[in-house]
């Protein structure tokens, strides 16, 4: 186990898609502060010393961990196929639940790499430019870093399930790539949803009375009773979900959202080395 | 070439990736005329025509004609390029039969998305698309040839098997926000009214409308007349993205304007890609 996780770190270190990914997350945080500074700067210069790093910028990397996840696991997967990486594990006596394992604690590595590296750049650029951000629910504050992290543990399980049991890398890329695409879409639909007022209410001048008259119709698009705990859990449940709710830091129960990201590694990856397991690797 | 082409197409007919498009696409719209069907006097968009239930495949065009074209042609690269090219076939002939395949391919996703339009449409909400929407579907399959000339060129050259579909769907996605941030920009109205200087509404008062003048303030992103607004106007036309996003949200209304234009400009993106993608396919290193 150990020496196969070397092994993928070690191909990791030389991967050029890796570095490139690490550039790319360092360019998302600086452009993430230096957008904020500038909207300061160009509105309201006079504010921008009572300015304060916020949380919308310290989560800003859970917009692009999924993109940057799907597109590395693709390529990582690819060289474990091609020239018969994965047969030569096997051959030399590991077994498919650690070749399986060691997939995905390589992804999820990477992941929580890719993470820290755009939350240190935010910080690094952040505090200077836009001052410290305040520190008044550090509990809370803790509780999101830990559950936006195990999410980034989700998106890596489910990657793991596509990336090692699929045995084209052309297709695995389209598969990440589109489902992560529908989540998204999915995931924007549950939000509309879920946002929608119960009623509409309407302000109509009466003359006859000469004052305005309220009347409030039900919403026929409001979402409620059975649907709307089933598209509340899966706002919570799915990675892109919990993604976008710590992007938008607008939920939230962090906690909650941890133990559901945890339950969705672990489910997923059982599914994935349940299938992989019966794999023919020829 | 009329042999490449017998081979090409007998390998699209055995694409799972291009059937499943097609199932999705016509999923799709049969899908949103039925929900159309079964809540129509409900919602507000009751009166809406049948081309703003059909026409949102547009949006998807792009990624579907990036996901065939890039696995179709990615098998190509590990042998079927250089056995084409050692029984005597010429590169121009390789290419040029793989691009009339794709095209093909993306007349048959669109197909598989207006069909059940134009058959359900009739029986469904009563009403067939009009002749300006038969001139716009023209446009949405030319943009979908546009597309697939993009892609084709992009998947010929890059050789790797996982940044080809990468590379496509990312340049897909990008066109469209391209797209979207294009229309939005050029939607902007001039002025808007000023909320600050409403009259102060009085509980239970009808506020008196005749004497006040609404004050209007300048909005910060109208684009004026000028270099700036004709060249954001030329690319929201011009790239497939916008297009895609116009015909799309077809009930904005700016899908009809320009229509020549448009098509013109699929017609341009079709030449220049393939020119491109021509050039650099036959001086590539097919190993």
């Amino acid at each position: 186990m150990g020496k196969l996780l070397s092994a993928n770190y070690a191909r990791l270190r030389r991967d050029r898609l890796f570095w490139g990914l690490v550039a790319v997350m360092i360019l998302l945080g600086t452009y993430t502060v230096l957008h904020r500074w500038w909207i300061y700067w160009d509105l309201q210069p006079d504010r921008l010393p009572q300015a304060r790093l916020s949380w919308f910028e310290l989560f800003a990397f859970m917009q692009y961990i999924g993109p940057a996840m799907a597109v590395l696991t693709a390529f990582f997967q690819g060289t474990e196929y091609s020239d018969g990486t994965l047969r030569t594990k096997l051959v030399v006596g590991c077994t498919r639940w650690e070749v399986y394992l060691a997939f995905f604690v390589s992804v999820a590595g990477t992941a929580l790499v890719l993470a820290f590296v755009c939350i240190a750049v935010v910080l690094f650029l952040g505090i200077p430019l836009l001052g410290p951000p305040r520190l008044e629910n550090i509990p809370y504050l803790l509780e999101g870093l830990i559950g936006s992290l195990a999410t980034c543990l989700a998106f890596s399980a489910v990657f793991t399930v596509v990336g090692m049991n699929c045995s084209g890398s052309a297709q695995a890329a389209v598969i990440c790539l589109v489902s992560l695409i529908a989540a998204e879409w999915l995931v924007n639909y549950l939000v509309s949803a879920l946002h929608a007022p119960a009623f509409n209410a309407f302000r109509n001048w009466d003359p006859a009375l000469g004052i305005y008259t309220e009347t409030t119709v039900p919403n026929p698009g409001y979402v409620g009773g059975l649907r709307r705990t089933l598209y509340q859990f899966l706002y919570e449940f799915l990675p892109s979900g919990q993604a976008s709710q710590y992007a938008a830091m607008d939920s939230m129960h962090p906690s909650r959202m941890a133990v559901y990201a945890v339950l969705f590694s672990g489910l997923s990856t059982m599914a994935g080395f349940s299938l992989f397991r019966r794999k023919d690797l020829k | 070439m009329g042999n490449l082409l017998s081979a090409d197409l007998a390998r699209l007919w055995r694409c799972k990736a291009f059937w499943l498009c097609c199932l999705f696409f016509a999923v799709l719209s049969s899908g949103t005329l039925w929900n159309a069907y079964w809540v129509g006097s409900q919602t507000i968009a009751a009166n809406a025509s049948l081309e703003t239930y059909i026409f949102p495949f547009a949006f998807l065009i792009g990624l579907a004609a990036a996901v065939v074209c890039t696995l179709f042609l990615g098998s190509e690269h590990a042998v079927g390029f250089r056995n084409k090219c050692c029984v005597g076939h010429s590169r121009a002939a390789v290419y040029g039969s793989d691009l009339a395949t794709c095209s093909i391919a993306a007349l048959l996703l669109c197909a598989a998305a207006v069909l059940p339009g134009g058959i359900l449409g009739p029986i469904l909400l009563g009403e067939g698309f009009d002749a300006m929407a038969v001139v716009m579907i023209a446009g949405i399959c030319l943009l979908s040839v546009a597309y697939a000339a993009v892609f084709t060129a992009l998947a010929m050259l890059v050789s790797s098997q996982a940044a080809a579909p990468v590379i496509a769907l990312l340049l897909s996605l990008l066109l469209l926000a391209g797209g979207y941030a294009g229309v939005q920009r050029l939607a902007e109205p001039p002025t808007v009214p000023n909320p600050a200087a409403a009259p102060p509404t009085v509980e239970g008062v009808e506020p008196d409308r005749n004497d006040t003048v609404p004050e209007r303030i300048p909005t910060p992103n109208y684009l004026p007349e000028g270099p700036a607004r004709s060249t954001v106007q030329f690319l929201t036309d011009f790239l497939p993205g916008g297009q895609s996003y116009q015909y799309g949200a077809v009930s904005t209304g700016t899908a009809s304007v320009h229509l020549p234009q448009k098509m013109a400009s699929c017609a341009a993106v079709f030449a220049l890609s393939t020119a491109a993608g021509l050039l650099l396919f036959r001086r590539k290193d097919l190993k």
